[in-house]
């Protein structure tokens, strides 16, 4: 039987971890429920040791199990592994990392059980915001998943809003498709633009932070959507986040179905953040690009011969997450000492050129001088570039000389 | 104006060794460099099992190494391999790839003595005096050597001369290209020796008369026989130029 793959997307809440799933043979992702038929999706973020058995307990289960008094653990347990926590249970210490590699790998089993063997092709992770202590811990706990680097991704909010939007039926986001998060107290509107004339198309999504809702919950969230919708057409919304539990919505929700199809949902992160995976594994196709905060703004090449061909060798991408853009080539000189980048911004023709000139390069016959080039971004619009002279085999000795150079971009 | 040149490999950990020079070799890129410099080195063993499972297992280019086991498994001519490990990387020009293809073609469907001329030549054009001499001499030793006409051995001998100048063996030098002229009758040979000797230590004066008196016999005649001195100075000149002419036209190696 051949092996189906499986593309996952995980949600990173603050108290509450989701799950999608998609394998190779299914037409959209599905999310993990706690509950069996139901859309209870939502895993809380819990890990406990239930007393006298060496056995874990997670979620629901682990709550439950902690709240009898039948064993101990603890909760939170991703903003614990971020502030780098450490826990006693049963009398022994365990660190917050180690315990959430362990939730994790968890939850991943679910997704196994309803199939033969799955190989893993994809995760993306998905959390509300990006930063270097976020990338470092979910890179700590890829490290003890095994997971490659072509493996595992990391995006925001936003961007999982971006797969999941686009994903959908082409009539729900022909005018752009728009989201409100009501999770933290705060009324977050994301909205959507693309640009139509560039190929493939260009997509931007903005944030604009309302506030809590004050007073009449109903009446204030019908100014915000007033406010945030009018002005332009819009083919749908999105509605997620504790906030809109309940049945408090009246006029809002009459305005904002005027015109428009209106979904509300707690796994639109995580099914985004599966529609991630799936069009990274080429399980759909694709043709946008996303450029938000966290993703690269320009293109990055350098132009080389290949063969018998000059090609431009691609360093940095736009719309790569630049906690991720790291890449490395090697190349040989020929006729030259200088190293030329070519910078392009994706949605134009031009180009402008960084020349790198290595200064003091030992003297050697053409092509015998073998350069390692490595790029890693420090933020979404600067590029450090390392490049270091390996000599030519044994023929010509490295000289251990290292040009580095920060670009602007 | 310059350029650069992309690796699609990473160098390996395990190098492959080449015997003949004694080098390791670390990438594909230092493998065709091998193959530009030392074609004269490359025979049928180049393309062995041995050089076929490193670029499978440590190069890590399966689609390379299944294309040169395809190709060894159906004989296919050692100037298409090696064209197929020049492909597989753009460290080769492609001028330079055709004219290492041309010169591998060329010394197929050769007999074993003349494929041995052909890579001595290449050593002595390529500067490798002593591996052209070792090949020379082992051609020479061939049973088959004696069948060679003798003009062909005379060239040869020649070269090997002219190996010995490139190492300052003039001593050496003056008598292959003496050895050279007896097969030959060469005057560009006999010319090439009494240079030889003239670079030889001075107190050798005695050698150099004796390979000059032929010449200087020559020009005495000619004055005894022409009274005008325009004219005996035109046919001077017209022996020693004649002796350049055949000089120049035959080249320093045959």
């Amino acid at each position: 039987m051949k092996e189906k793959s499986l593309s996952i997307g995980l949600d990173f809440g603050k108290k509450y971890a989701l799950v999608s799933y998609c394998t190779s043979d299914m037409s959209e992702p599905d999310t993990i429920s706690t509950v069996a038929g139901s859309e209870l999706y939502q895993i809380p973020l819990s890990l406990c040791k239930r007393r006298g058995i060496g056995q874990w307990y997670y979620g629901k289960e682990a709550e439950t199990v902690m709240k009898n008094g039948e064993g101990s653990g603890c909760d939170r347990l991703f903003s614990r592994a971020l502030a780098g926590e450490q826990v006693t249970v049963e009398g022994e210490t365990y660190d917050t990392v180690e315990l959430l590699s362990l939730f994790v790998r968890k939850i991943l089993t679910v997704p196994q059980k309803f199939g033969t063997s799955m190989k893993l092709a994809r995760i993306t992770i998905t959390m509300d915001t990006l930063n270097r202590e976020k990338m470092e811990l979910i890179e700590k706990i890829a490290g003890r998943m095994k997971w490659t680097k072509e493996q595992c991704h990391v995006i925001d909010y936003a961007e999982s809003f971006y797969y999941y939007a686009l994903s959908q039926k082409e009539e729900l986001w022909l005018h752009d498709a728009v989201l409100f998060d009501y999770s933290k107290n705060s009324m977050c509107f994301y909205y959507m633009e693309r640009n139509l004339n560039s190929t493939p198309q260009l997509v931007h999504i903005y944030l604009k932070d309302y506030g809590p809702l004050i007073g009449n919950k109903d009446t204030a969230f019908l100014d915000v959507v007033t406010d945030a919708v009018s002005r332009k057409i819009y083919s749908s919304v999105y509605l997620t986040g504790d906030g809109f539990d309940g049945e408090w919505m009246r006029e809002s929700l009459k305005f904002l179905c005027n015109g428009r199809h209106v979904f509300l949902g707690k796994n639109l992160y995580a099914k985004g953040a599966c529609y991630a995976s799936c069009i990274h594994t080429g399980m759909q196709p694709w043709q946008f690009v996303y450029i938000g905060e966290n993703e690269m703004k320009v293109n990055i090449s350098l132009k080389v011969k290949d063969r018998e061909e000059l090609i431009f060798h691609t360093l940095v991408s736009a719309g790569e997450n630049w906690y991720e853009a790291k890449n490395r080539c090697e190349i040989l000189l020929a006729g030259t000492n200088t190293v030329d980048f070519w910078l392009q911004l994706p949605d134009s023709r031009e180009a402008k050129i960084e020349s790198l000139e290595l200064t003091d390069i030992p003297k050697r016959p053409e092509r015998m001088t073998r350069l390692s080039v490595m790029t890693e971004a420090l933020s979404d619009s600067a590029v450090k570039v390392t490049i270091r002279d390996l000599g030519f085999g044994e023929i010509y000795k490295s000289s251990e000389k290292v040009w580095e150079y920060k670009m602007e971009l | 104006m310059g350029e650069l040149i992309l690796c699609n490999r990473k160098e390996t950990d395990v190098p492959y060794y080449l015997e003949q020079n004694m080098i390791n070799i670390y990438s594909l890129e230092e493998l065709n460099w091998y193959i530009l410099n030392h074609t004269e080195y490359l025979d049928d063993s180049f393309v062995s099992d041995d050089l076929i499972s490193w670029i499978a297992e440590e190069l890590k280019d399966l689609e390379l190494a299944g294309q040169l086991k395809e190709a060894v498994r159906k004989k296919i001519t050692l100037a298409k391999k090696v064209r197929l490990l020049m492909d597989a990387c753009g460290f080769c020009t492609k001028k330079e790839k055709d004219e290492i293809e041309y010169a591998l073609a060329e010394v197929e469907n050769k007999s074993e003595i003349e494929c041995m001329k052909i890579r001595a030549d290449r050593s002595l054009m390529n500067h490798r005096y002593v591996m052209a001499i070792r090949k020379y001499m082992r051609l020479l030793q061939k049973e088959e050597a004696g069948k060679l006409d003798a003009s062909v051995i005379g060239n040869i001998w020649n070269n090997i001369g002219v190996a010995n100048t490139g190492l300052f063996l003039y001593r050496d030098a003056a008598r292959c290209f003496k050895k050279a002229y007896d097969y030959n009758n060469n005057p560009a040979c006999m010319r090439e020796m009494e240079e030889a000797w003239r670079m030889v230590a001075p107190d050798e004066k005695e050698q150099v008369y004796e390979v000059s008196e032929e010449l200087q016999k020559t020009l005495e005649d000619i004055h005894k026989q022409w009274n005008d001195e325009e004219e005996v100075l035109e046919a001077f000149r017209d022996v020693l130029d004649k002796k350049k002419y055949i000089y120049e036209s035959n080249g320093r190696w045959a």
